[in-house]
């Protein structure tokens, strides 16, 4: 890929949980993020999609696979030479109030960023200059610049997501993972912040990784989107080819399963059970044991992320058109 | 206790429940009034902090501070709840009227097995021997769809997913067959293919059990799925109440239509913006004099700001607190 922001290639992390047991969070994933684009995480709880998401940043270390940020391999990249560029990657967490320090007030935590990195000619920053950052930054995210002589308690979780927002601005990236970042906020909040995020996206020229667990939010935001089950990737495409006419069988359950505020749109539920455990998969399709096309090849054999069209992947042997 | 066929099962009539801090008083639910049928499920929306929980806490009378106070009237198959005794509510609870949670990992201790805890529910309010009860427990997991009961009853909470605890927890509040059952957010905390499944499985238990619901979530799409009416909460009082389809299809509040608009859409095209809300609700403690929704409103009037507007029927089965429609008509 010509213009691909990040490039991550086989990813594997996995936990041990004893000499013989591990636990598979993310498992063979591979995946181009083009410069300019959303593109957005779905899946379940457990399926990986935070896993993935931390591993992308290296704020986990990574068990196997390769990670390509801005042509850098970053996959096992010494934590001093790392640093420069996570100053062009940051992220935003969904739980807004543990991303702050409690005691500390919110132009402290703003300004850290700045006083931990060089400005463009190795230079530190001076006060001023870190001020008048501040205040430009409070502005793009819509706070007033009282803010930053506040504590964190006294935000509200909207408010509070804006700094958090700000915080990873700073030293202005250009990949940005934003983990649930809307999740814990009420749905008219929760609309000021997608919104918010396009604005910034546009304005600053941003990328990012957005994971949700809602389908709606996905929808909103992202150009492209990755549906995870288990660990791997099963579906990858175009925002409304993947959501609206979904050819991975998981894909198809998880837009019928979610619950819409239209009347009369219960559908019949096509999904049963819970979701197998990543320490012990299922053999072949890991979707096999759910899944109601399932047949006996699905048992045995493993599909593969694969083409269909030119920006379409499915991981299915049996994709439903 | 036999109903007269034309009475509710519950009527809840300007219920309040305030706070008093020093010499001041606020009203942390202000004046909530609904009927619930037999059979019927109603669904309790609002944004976090608009007092739908506490509604619920206190149809329960589980609101035990010095400083809170309810009043108004709960009137439950004819009787007062705020009348009763603690005796008499004490054998109300859990067995005419019980409750579900978000979180069920609290709402188990965690050092008996999910059995045992059912079968002390059905015990205490049951004249019922252990091998009984524990036949009714094992009836009600399978009920629930809980594979392989026996196997789940003798495990603790912590050895269950999130959705078999859930699904436990519904056993263990319909055990003895209640007539009203509150569900506080109960499938916010799972995810969709297992929220799917548990929505599925109340509207089955509502159908099969004939027990009433009251569903408190803020997820609207769960009240366009499971409830006959609804009552949206905006900091404390009651915004619009109306049946489920009309809110949906014709909102008559601006703060229904704004939240209704505000989600984004799964289909059709996606707007560039979403049509968000500005600001944020107001605390019970800095409502405005007028409408609560005023400071955020978009077709705001003077006379919004004098007082709160009363909640006034505009059609059958349709209750809204607005003056638009009276303005508008004199315009």
């Amino acid at each position: 890929m010509a213009n691909s922001l990040l490039s991550v290639s086989q990813l594997y992390k996995s936990y041990p949980l004893s000499k013989r047991q591990f636990l598979h969070a993310v498992d063979g994933i591979s995946f181009d993020v083009h410069a300019g684009e959303v593109l957005g995480l779905v899946g379940e709880s457990g399926c990986g999609k935070s896993t993935l998401g931390r591993c992308l940043l290296r704020l986990i270390p990574i068990s196997s696979g390769k990670i390509l940020f801005e042509k850098h391999d970053i996959t096992h990249m010494k934590e001093s030479a790392l640093r420069p560029l996570r100053a062009r990657m940051q992220m935003v967490f969904q739980d807004s109030y543990a991303s702050l320090n409690p005691r500390r007030r919110i132009g402290d935590s703003l300004a850290a960023p700045l006083q931990v990195h060089k400005d463009a000619h190795g230079n530190k920053r001076s006060s001023a200059i870190i001020r008048e950052r501040l205040h430009e930054l409070l502005d793009l995210v819509g706070l007033p610049p009282s803010t930053l002589n506040r504590y964190p308690h006294e935000f509200s979780g909207g408010q509070r997501q804006r700094i958090n927002i700000a915080r990873a601005l700073t030293l202005s990236p250009r990949l940005i993972v934003a983990d649930e970042p809307v999740s814990a906020l009420d749905v008219s909040v929760q609309a000021q912040i997608i919104n918010l995020f396009a604005d910034l996206q546009e304005k600053l020229s941003l990328t990012y990784i957005f994971i949700s667990h809602d389908l709606a939010v996905v929808r909103q935001i992202s150009t492209r989107v990755a549906v995870m089950y288990l660990g791997t990737i099963v579906e990858l495409g175009r925002t409304d080819s993947v959501l609206l006419s979904p050819m991975h069988p998981y894909t198809r359950a998880l837009t019928e399963a979610a619950p819409r505020p239209i009347i009369g749109a219960r559908r019949p539920i096509t999904l049963r059970g819970d979701i197998p455990s990543p320490i012990n998969r299922p053999t072949g399709c890991r979707f096999h044991t759910r899944c109601p096309l399932s047949q006996l090849r699905c048992q045995t054999e493993e599909p593969s992320l694969k083409n269909v069209t030119d920006s379409r992947k499915v991981a299915c042997h049996f994709p439903q058109y | 206790m036999i109903t007269p066929p034309n009475t509710p099962l519950l009527d809840v009539r300007n219920l309040c429940v305030s706070l008093t801090s020093g010499t001041k008083t606020t009203l942390i639910v202000d004046h909530v009034s609904f009927t619930l049928n037999t059979h019927e499920t109603l669904g309790l929306v609002g944004e976090s902090g608009s007092g739908k929980s506490m509604t619920a806490l206190a149809l329960m009378r589980l609101i035990d501070a010095p400083n809170l106070h309810i009043s108004g009237s709960i009137f439950f198959k004819g009787r007062d709840l705020l009348t009763l005794s603690e005796k008499d509510l004490r054998r109300l609870r859990g067995k005419e009227i019980a409750m579900i949670f978000q979180d069920p990992m609290t709402a188990f201790t965690p050092v008996y097995t999910i059995g045992w805890q059912i079968d002390e529910q059905i015990r205490a309010h049951e004249n019922l021997t252990r091998k009984q009860s524990r036949a009714r427990s094992l009836e009600l997991l399978a009920d629930m769809g809980v594979p392989d009961p026996a196997r789940t009853a003798d495990r603790y909470p912590h050895q269950l997913s999130g959705g078999l605890k859930q699904r436990a927890m519904i056993a263990m509040a319909l055990s003895c067959r209640p007539s009203l059952l509150i569900a506080d957010e109960p499938t916010t905390a799972l995810d969709v293919t297992i929220q799917a499944q548990i929505l599925e499985l109340m509207v089955k238990l509502r159908d099969i059990y004939g027990t009433s619901i009251i569903f408190i979530t803020h997820d609207m799409g769960v009240v366009a799925e499971t409830c006959d009416t609804t009552l949206v909460l905006y900091s404390g009082r009651v915004a619009e109440y109306s049946t489920t389809a009309t809110l949906f299809t014709a909102p008559q509040h601006p703060y229904s239509q704004a939240l209704l608009n505000s989600i984004p859409p799964m289909h059709g095209p996606r707007p560039p913006r979403l049509p968000a809300i500005s600001g944020m609700p107001p605390t019970p403690f800095a409502r405005p004099a007028g409408c609560a929704f005023a400071p955020r409103c978009p077709h705001v009037q003077n006379a919004c700001n004098l007082i709160p507007p009363p909640l006034t029927a505009i059609a059958p089965q349709h209750n809204l607190a607005c003056l638009r429609p009276w303005i508008s008509s004199s315009v």
